[in-house]
């Protein structure tokens, strides 16, 4: 199954998300599709935080995401980052 | 140097941090997301000193600590050596020095030097000593300067360091501040000295040179022996023992507790507080209290 059909892991990576760059919101209140990073989103998120996730999904997960590029796509939404987690 | 206001704060050492973040955003209105245990030990400490005071734009701040962000250091430490990770980002950037007394300049918007040091057992005093010298030299005119400190938790440490039994003592954590100013209008009290002495000796004999106008108190730092406190009682017969690591607990930024919680004491006063450091060096202060 893929990632963003998989609500499980979903909610893995928001609680992940959410204990690592100690935010204060409900996981319930994070959208799958909406922006991480940009600057109208929710989270409010920057480039620290995409490297503190970055290290927490390594060491959760198993999977590196090495290049920036990859890492902006990869970090797009919650379910871009589900997909890539989990491909099919 | 003047003393204007004190700020201090002594938190239990297995206090959640959650209780950190609420006491500092009492405070101020900043969110201190990726702050650790120090840095928020800090603001606790920086933030009722400069509460209600008016405090200039070009106001210095001085972070004295004699182990800095120790918990996060050991965090990164354990991840890098132990786990053989990269360390998280995070605990990573609050290992850097001066994190914490940026933040405090950050959260009172202050934009004077700014800078945090450590110096064997004597940080405050050292700190004191530079404060004055940049004071006097005209580079700053205001400053908050502070003693910083978590909690010592190792039995093992604490006895090797201080050759002291850990169980003598109640462990605290803390964060004691002073806002200092060149000018005397309105201060509340002042430093009169800080001076290094070699040997006992050299300090019993500075002590026997001061003149008091006030009721006299004295406090030791740690390291002071029983049988150095019995000479400085001595030279201070009239003096009242004042014991705040008795009294409140201890933390390696002990004297500077000792200052802010002499300041809390009602009307004039003098105190007269003796440090040692491993070397067997002596430091002395002279706080008076209008």
């Amino acid at each position: 199954m893929k990632g963003s059909l998989d609500v499980d892991l979903k909610n893995k990576i928001k609680t992940l998300i959410v204990e690592n760059c100690d935010l204060d919101i409900e996981i319930a209140d994070i959208d799958d599709e909406a922006p991480l990073f940009q600057r109208n989103s929710p989270l409010e998120l920057d480039s620290i935080d995409a490297l503190q996730i970055s290290i927490a999904i390594q060491n959760t997960f198993g999977i590196a995401i090495r290049d920036s590029k990859e890492m902006r796509r990869v970090m797009t939404s919650i379910n871009s980052f589900a997909d890539h987690i989990q491909p099919e | 140097m003047y003393i204007h206001n004190h700020g201090t704060f002594v938190g239990r050492p297995v206090a959640d941090m959650k209780y950190y973040k609420e006491d500092v955003s009492r405070y101020t209105r900043l969110h201190f997301r990726r702050a650790n245990r120090f840095v928020l030990l800090s603001l606790a400490g920086a933030c009722r000193c400069a509460h209600e005071q008016s405090i200039k734009k070009n106001t210095g701040v001085y972070l004295t600590t004699e182990n800095g962000n120790l918990g996060d250091t050991e965090t990164v430490l354990h991840q890098i050596f132990q786990m053989r990770q990269f360390p998280m980002p995070y605990n990573f950037i609050n290992t850097m020095s001066n994190t914490a007394s940026f933040y405090v300049a950050q959260s009172l918007e202050l934009l004077g030097r700014n800078m945090t040091f450590s110096s064997k057992l004597l940080s405050f005093e050292r700190g004191l000593e530079l404060l004055h010298c940049d004071m006097v030299a005209g580079s700053v005119n205001e400053a908050l300067i502070g003693g910083v400190d978590e909690a010592s938790f190792s039995k093992t440490q604490f006895e090797a360091k201080f050759d002291r039994r850990y169980e003598d003592y109640n462990m605290v954590e803390g964060s004691c501040w002073l806002l200092m100013k060149k000018e005397a209008e309105r201060a509340m009290g002042e430093i009169s000295v800080v001076a290094a002495f070699a040997d006992l000796g050299r300090l019993l004999g500075w002590i026997e040179r001061q003149a008091f106008e006030r009721p006299v108190f004295v406090a030791h730092g740690i390291l002071v022996a029983p049988e150095d406190k019995k000479a400085i009682g001595r030279a201070l017969p009239d003096a009242t023992l004042f014991d705040p690591i008795g009294d409140i607990g201890y933390f390696d930024s002990a004297a500077a507790s000792a200052v802010t919680h002499f300041l809390q004491r009602d009307g004039g006063a003098c105190l007269i507080h003796v440090n040692k450091d491993t070397r067997g060096q002596f430091m002395a202060m002279r706080v008076e209290k209008y």
